[in-house]
Formats: structure tokens, sequence, C-alpha cells
């Protein structure tokens, strides 16, 4: 018994870890702020530290939730408001990473905020947990793009107030390239021209590390014909998944091909990618507006755009949009919807939003007045892009999908092996889940 | 004397206040067990210090409560949960989840009208809407109906946002009924018509939609229609050895599961021998009257220690990258080391040890100066050359101390969920496994992503059901140990 007492508090450690979890950060995403990278990275919880707690509601009349980066802009406008309302308005800060969990297990106890900002790819998770309420846009819906729009809807219903849309678009070393390719197969010749005169170290940089990473190839698998959920009815299709469909087979064969031309590398990390561009080492980068402040940096100019067509097929990324929930257990319902209708969903308000927050507004007006070189490459990119499934379903295609890629890049099994057996771990799983 | 009291009187009349100040919540909470426990709890407490007898009681009390808090509590928990279907889609309560759902079947109604709204107080503080419609004609709307404003606004008196701002909850709750709907608030500045499909029957616990006409019945935790769809959320709700069930019999859980525990105990074994090694052996070497600079050393050798070990493993995890990582770099050689199965399980040793030895260099350090020098002093008279000396004498003396350091570092590490988590994530994959299983997964990595799927789903009843399973797995290989410690023990004095 004396063992047992002594192992105990390990065990109990670990249980809480895993059952408390959903709250943390990995240090890989904390820096970032990427919403939609990768949502198993973003979200996943701080391992064995077990969970500190969820913070407490702020004491006032509206309380929102955001994380870092949007608090300081929120806490103006909430302020604006406030004032204008002779109400008290709180912005609780947030780690990016903690606010899904943190809302999760807050909102159902009344301890959760009446907004929280968050991307639109944890939308299933919200709803099928009943945390969320739909918000009623009706005409104003035309306000926004349409993939902002499509994003933010579940089972037909809009959920929450989009305001910035983001996805990766192709960067281009402009010293190394002059003119930006229109196809990837021109893209393709000259990235491996310039690594053999040794211009370049790395050919194009694809972010995909050891664990892998299906998020940033999304474009060049939906390029080669792949799909993830098909289409029913304008939602997700979870019974048609098309990582293993002819076209998702093509892709995976593409990328074997790419990996063995050395164009891309299972090597090259979001960090080392973004390091070894702003040294100037890589013609071509592949990535989001979050890395825009890195760039800086860069000691060549640099353009973006969207990722070019391959074989002729255009590459649609993931869109991760933005925006605002609504808490079904808001204390001050009302107030929160009025703030959200009648405050933020106006130009103005949007406007200053995305002054604040570099990422490319999801409201027309506002994205249509942009001057800004590189936010516009961003945006043409996004607008021929899809959401990001928020199904909770997406989370079991992450994982099987991440491994199938970097068995692909290594060479490690064959490519339709590869994407075959991660089809059929995400059939099994979704199966499961029901 | 005095100070003892006074020190008493005030920490008791904090834990007193303390106590009171919870009461409302729990009453308001209707948390009665928990309301009924603290205040026997603090009855009991209050009676004890106050008293002048009882003194071992005074010891054992305070100890036995915080037990209780911090290690029965979540250990009762978790087995509580570990028997639910606690996960996502099943968070709330029953009554939050039945009230979600009837929320969600109220709908505004399509092309209806949409009313400009002000809030109306009434004298007994009850709310009502000013409802201006489309042809700016206003109408008083309370919950019995609509009213004409043609005798004025009496008797209720207009509120502005911050006024309003007070009744929040009365003005979303308030639904005006009408021939064709209800109209209820959007925002404080505007009203809609809507219409409600759904309602609850208490009775036979039936959920009824009108739209569809379908009927959903409650069914382990969540509303089912005959044909098997399913309204969102779903409860909470007592699962039996369901979550047991599914992880011995899922074929998903169960493939990779042997290649994995041979793996976890394998990194456990290995990791703790090696270390345990490096350690003693450093220990020795310092231990050496003629080593110079000795607290030099001993304190950098702490460093792998004192750091975090969150940062350590991701500069780890950096330096063993293929093209890009420092070793590769500095050896001008190609290693795939987080890329070959072999090799990552080595990656992760080293890693492993390299952030374990110091504990073992500080443990034994210690240990080697608690042997005493004259049973080696004896031995060397009787002619035994210092291997000999070590093999026989100091090691074993050291074992026997240092045995119950080594299960609790085999506990650590069989969960060592960090160093894998951050280094290689389990990978690299194996191919071919039904799962998302990595040759470098432990346990607890493994059925943490099988529990979790990596984001947006959490199953806390399947994770806390294997966290169980893990426990008596780690308890059975600890008993052992101690076991065939004890043996050992024996077989020494």
């Amino acid at each position: 018994m004396r063992m047992l007492l002594r192992i105990a508090p390990i065990t109990v450690a670990v249980a809480l870890a895993l059952a408390g979890c959903g709250s943390g950060s990995t240090p890989e995403a904390a820096p970032t702020d990427v919403p939609s990278k990768t949502p198993s990275k973003a979200a996943e919880p701080k391992p064995a530290e077990s969970g500190t707690p969820p913070p407490k509601r702020a004491d006032a009349d509206l309380v929102i939730w955001a994380d870092g980066n949007r608090a300081p802009v929120l806490e103006k406008f909430g302020k604006q408001f406030g004032d204008e309302n002779g109400l008290r308005v709180a912005v609780q800060t947030l780690d990016f990473a903690q606010l899904r969990p943190s809302f999760v297990q807050s909102a159902p106890v009344g301890q959760g905020p009446d907004l929280i900002v968050g991307p639109h790819d944890v939308l299933g998770e919200y709803v099928e947990n009943g945390l969320v309420d739909t918000v009623d846009l009706g005409a104003d819906a035309a306000n926004y793009s349409d993939v902002a729009v499509k994003a933010f809807t579940y089972q037909g219903k809009i959920y929450g107030l989009p305001y910035a849309v983001e996805d990766v678009a192709l960067i281009t070393n402009t010293a190394l390239v002059p003119k930006v390719p229109t196809t990837f197969e021109q893209l393709e010749k000259t990235a491996l021209e310039l690594k053999k005169q040794g211009k370049a170290e790395i050919p194009l940089a694809l972010p995909m590390g050891e664990t892998g990473n299906a998020y940033h190839p999304y474009a060049l698998f939906s390029g080669s014909g792949g799909y993830v959920f098909g289409d029913k009815a304008g939602e997700p299709n979870v019974d048609d998944l098309g990582i293993d469909s002819p076209g998702g087979i093509k892709a995976a064969q593409n990328f074997a091909k790419w990996a063995k031309e050395g164009l891309i590398s299972v090597d090259v990390t979001a960090d080392i990618a973004k390091q070894k561009f702003v040294a100037g080492k890589v013609p071509f980068l592949i990535d989001g507006p979050w890395v825009v402040a890195d760039l800086a940096k860069a000691s060549s100019s640099y353009e973006v755009s969207p990722i070019p067509s391959v074989n002729g097929k255009p590459a649609r990324p993931f869109v991760g949009v933005q925006g605002f929930y609504l808490s079904h257990f808001a204390q001050n319902k009302t107030l929160a919807r009025t703030f959200l209708l009648d405050y933020l969903n106006t130009k103005e308000a949007q406007q200053a939003l995305f002054e604040a927050d570099f990422r490319p507004s999801a409201y027309q007006a506002v994205a249509g007045a942009v001057t800004d070189k590189v936010n516009a490459g961003f945006l043409a990119s996004a607008q021929q892009g899809v959401p990001t499934p928020s199904v909770p379903q997406m989370a079991s295609v992450w994982e099987a999908w991440n491994k199938a890629y970097v068995l692909v890049l290594t060479g490690e099994a064959a490519p339709d092996k590869a994407f075959k057996d991660a089809a059929a771990t995400i059939r099994a799983a979704i199966k499961a889940s029901r | 004397m005095k100070v003892g009291l006074i020190v008493k009187v005030v920490l008791l009349g904090l834990l007193d206040a303390l106590v009171i100040s919870a009461l409302p919540g729990l009453v308001s909470n209707e948390h009665w067990a928990l309301l009924v426990g603290t205040v026997l709890a603090t009855a009991v407490l209050n009676y004890l210090y106050l008293s002048r007898r009882r003194i071992p009681a005074k010891f054992l009390v305070p100890s036995t409560v915080l037990l209780a808090v911090f290690l029965v509590y979540p250990v009762l928990y978790t087995v509580f949960v570990a028997f639910t279907n606690y996960s996502t889609g099943h968070i709330l309560s029953k009554e939050q989840a039945v009230e979600r759902i009837l929320a969600s079947g109220v709908a505004p109604v399509e092309g209806g009208p949409t009313y400009k709204l002000r809030i109306l107080l009434g004298q007994d503080d009850d709310v009502a809407f000013l409802l201006t419609d489309e042809n700016g004609k206003q109408h008083i709307g309370n919950d019995e109906g609509l009213t004409s404003t043609d005798q004025g606004l009496h008797p209720y008196r207009q509120l502005n946002l911050k006024e309003a701002q007070q009744y929040d909850t009365e003005v979303n709750l308030l639904s005006v009924p009408t021939d064709d709907g209800e109209i209820k608030a959007e925002t404080f500045t505007r009203a809609k018509l809507y219409k409600r499909t759904r309602s609850h029957e208490g009775s036979n616990d039936t959920i009824t939609d009108t739209t569809t006409g379908l009927t959903y019945r409650a069914v382990r935790g969540s509303y089912v229609s005959d044909s098997g769809e399913r309204l969102t959320p779903g409860w909470r709700v007592p699962v039996g050895a369901d979550n047991f069930q599914r992880i011995f019999t899922n074929e998903a859980i169960r493939g990779p599961f042997l290649k994995i525990f041979a793996w976890t105990c394998g990194f456990a074994v290995i990791s703790v021998l090696v270390s345990f090694a490096v350690g003693l052996l450093l220990a020795l070497v310092l231990g050496d009257k003629r080593m110079r600079g000795q607290k030099i050393y001993r304190a950098l050798l702490i460093i792998p220690f004192a750091l975090p070990s969150f940062i350590t493993a991701l500069i780890w995890k950096g330096m063993f990258n293929n093209s890009f990582g420092l070793i590769n770099n500095l050896l001008h050689a190609d290693i795939p080391w987080l890329l070959d199965p072999t090799l990552a399980k080595v990656a992760v040793l080293i890693v492993n040890v390299w952030l374990g030895f110091p504990y073992w260099f500080v443990v034994t350090t210690g240990a080697l100066q608690a042997i005493p020098p004259e049973l080696k002093e004896a031995a060397r008279v009787d002619g035994a050359s210092e291997v000999r000396v070590f093999g026989r004498i100091t090691l074993p003396l050291l074992l026997a101390m240092t045995v119950p350091l080594f299960i609790l570092s085999f506990a650590f590490n069989f969960n060592n969920f960090n160093v894998i988590y951050l280094i290689t994530g389990g990978g690299p994959p194996m191919v071919g496994a039904q799962t998302p299983a990595g040759h470098t997964d432990l346990l607890i990595t493994y059925t943490y992503r099988l529990a979790f799927g990596g984001a947006g789903t959490s199953d806390y009843g399947l994770a806390s059901a294997i966290s169980l399973v893990i426990f008596v797995l780690v308890a059975i290989v600890s008993f052992a140990g101690f076991r065939s410690a004890r043996c050992g023990d024996g077989a020494l004095s």
C-alpha cells in the first residue's frame, strides 16, 4: 500500500493532465498566433503540466475574451462602446491556445465571456457542445465575403460575426526571382534551377516538419485534384472523404515526386522556412500573413501572390476566418448581440479592426479599398480558397493526414498506400465518434 | 501563549469568514452535499482547535483534509468521469442541454417583420417592448401580447441603453405572443418575429420538432429520433464500463497497443538505468578528492536539470533536424535522426538521459557520502581491489538507498509526456497502423491523441478510463519492483 500511495500523486497528475486538459499551449504554437495553421497544433493543450484553471469571468457588463494580439484593439472598441452607453466593458486576454479549451470549460458553469474571438474552425466543436448562439445577420451577410460567411455557417445557420480572413499564399523573393511564376511547373523549374546554381538553400519552403503538416500543402493538394470532404448542400459531407480519391492519390504522387527531386522536404519547419527566407536563401515560401512581421527583416524585397495552378488546375488554399462568437451562456446576451450587430457590424468598426490587425478584412467594402500589396496578395489568395472544414471530425483528419505526408515525403511508404491508410484511419475515427 | 491564542483566533476567524462567504454561492448553485460537508468540516476544525484536549487530532485533521481535497477528490473524480460519456457534445448537464435544444428551435421567421425597439419598464419592474413597425406604427408588447400606444406608454416608462442593460436577462427572455409567432428582442434596438418549433414533454422525456414532425427520445445522453437522427448538444450521463470496454475491444486502440507498451517499458527502464549510470559515474569522478574545481563542474552538471524541459526539448528537436540541425551539420552527416524509427528512439533517449542524469548525479553524490567510509576501509584492509570494493560494498549500499527513487523515476518516465510530445510528437509514424500511432509514442502520448484527437474532439471519459488503466499498469510494475527490491534488501542484511 505504501508504494501505491507514493505513485498515486503521479498518476493523479497525469489523470488531471488528461482530464483537465484542454488548457495551455505548446510552445510551438505560442509565438505565431496562427489560428487555422493546423488546428491540430494550434489548439493542443500543454502537456503534463496539468492545466491552469480557466480564467474567471471579469466583473463587467460586457465581457470579451481575446488573445494578446486582438485584445488591445478590442479594448479600444469596447471602451468606446462602453463610454457611449455608460457601460463597463472588459476585454480579458488569454493565451491564444487557451481560448478554446477555457471557453469549453468555463461557459457552462457561468464563468465564460459574453463574446469570444476565435478562428472559425472551432465552430463545429462549439456548436456540438451547445456553447454558441446563432447570429442573424440577415441582409447584412452580403457585406462579408462569401468565404467568410460560409466559414461561419454550420448546419445552415450563421454563428458569430466574421471580421478577417487568412490563408497561405506564395511569397516570392524578387531578388532571386524577378518575375513571379504563373504556373506551378514554372515555379518548380525555377526553384530547382536556383538550387542547382547554389543560390537557393531551400528551393520551395513549404513548412512541414518531422511531425507533418497537412495545412500548408493543401493548396497544392487541391490543385492536384484532391479534396477533404465532399459537398452536401453546401456543408462538408463527412461520409465523402477525398484524401484517397483518385485526385488525392494523384496529389500524394506529386508530393512524392517533388520530395524526390528535392523541391520540398520534411526537414523544413515553419521556423526554418521563415529564417532562411529572411536570410535570402529561399526563392519561394508558402506561408500566411502571420510571417509578414518577420519578413520585414528580410534583406531582399518580396511579393505575395496566389499559389500558381498545378497542371492548369487552380490551387485552393485553406482559408481561416476570424470572428466573434456569441456565448449561449452569456450573462448579458442582448447587450452582447447589440455590440455585435449594431456596433461591430459596421464599416467603421470593421475598418478599425482591419487597421489594427494585419489580416485581410472579411468586410467587402474594407477589403476592396486595400492598397497594401502584401495584404492584397493574401486577399487574392483567400478569394480562390475554401474554408477549412469546421466539423469536429477534422481533428481526426489532421492527425492521420499529417503523418501520411511525412511517410510520403520521406519515402517511407508508397504515396498511394500512405494516403489510403490515412483515409482508412480517418474513416474509422469518424465512425467511432458517432 | 498569548500570541499563540491570537494566531489561533485570527486563523480560525479567517477560515470561518471564508466558509461563510462561500455559503450563499453554494446555496444558490444547490450544491447541497458540498454545503453540508463544508459546514461540518468547519465545525469540526473549530471544535478541535478551541478545545484544550484532542492534541493528536490537531495535527492529523488538517493533513487529512488536505489529503482529501488534493488527492482523494481528484482520484475519485477521475474514476467517476471514467464511467461517464463526458466528451465533446456531452459537456452540459441535462437541464442545460434541454434548454439549449429548445432555444435552437426558436428561429427568426424568414422575411418576417422587423421592429425598432425601445425597452419599457413597468411599475413592478416588469419589462415590456416599445415596438415600431416598418410603417412607423408603435405598439407596446409584453408577455400578454401587443397593445396600441393610443393611451401613451402608461404604466410604462422608457429606458435608455444603460438602464435597459440592467434588465438584460428579462429582455432576452421576454417573448411577445402574436398570431404569427412571437416577437423577441434581437438587440436592444431591434426586435424580430420568431417561431418556436420544438417542445419538450417532461412526462415521457421526449422532444418534438413541429417542422419535421419528428419525436426524439432520450438515449444515453442524447435525444435521438426513431430514424437515428440526433439533436445537439447531448449531456453528461453515466455509461457504465463502456469506456473500458472501448479500450479493450476497439481494434483501433488495441492494434498497436502491445508494441507501444513494450517501447514504453523499454523507454522508462533504459532512461532510468542510463541516467543512473551516467549520474553515478560523474558522482564518483567528481567525488574523488584529487579532482579539482569540483564545485564548478557540479554547478555546470546541474544545468540540464535547472532549465525548463519544455525549452530544452524543443532546442534538441531543432538540433536533430536532418538537414538544418546542429548535430548533422557538425558531423557533416546526413543522419535521419527523427525520421528513422530506431534513430528516433535513440534520439529521445539521448535527450531524456541528458535531462535526467543531473537528478541521479545529485542523488548519488549525497548517497555516496552517506556510506560509512569504515566499511570500504575494512574491505581495503582485507585486500579487496577498488573495483571489488565498489562492486561489493558501495554499489549494493547505494542501491538499497535509491530503490524507492528508481520506482518513482520509472513511474515518471513511463508517463513522460513532455519529452516525446515535444521532440517527435510520437513520430515517425508507423506504416499501415489503423490509428495515428508512431514509433516513439508512449502509452500516454498515444492515448492522449486517441482521447483528444489532436484538437476539436475531447473524450474526457475515455481519457480518464485510460489513465486508470495506466495507473494499474504502473502500479503492477512498481509493486513487482518493490518486491524484488525488498528481496535484495534481505540478502544484504
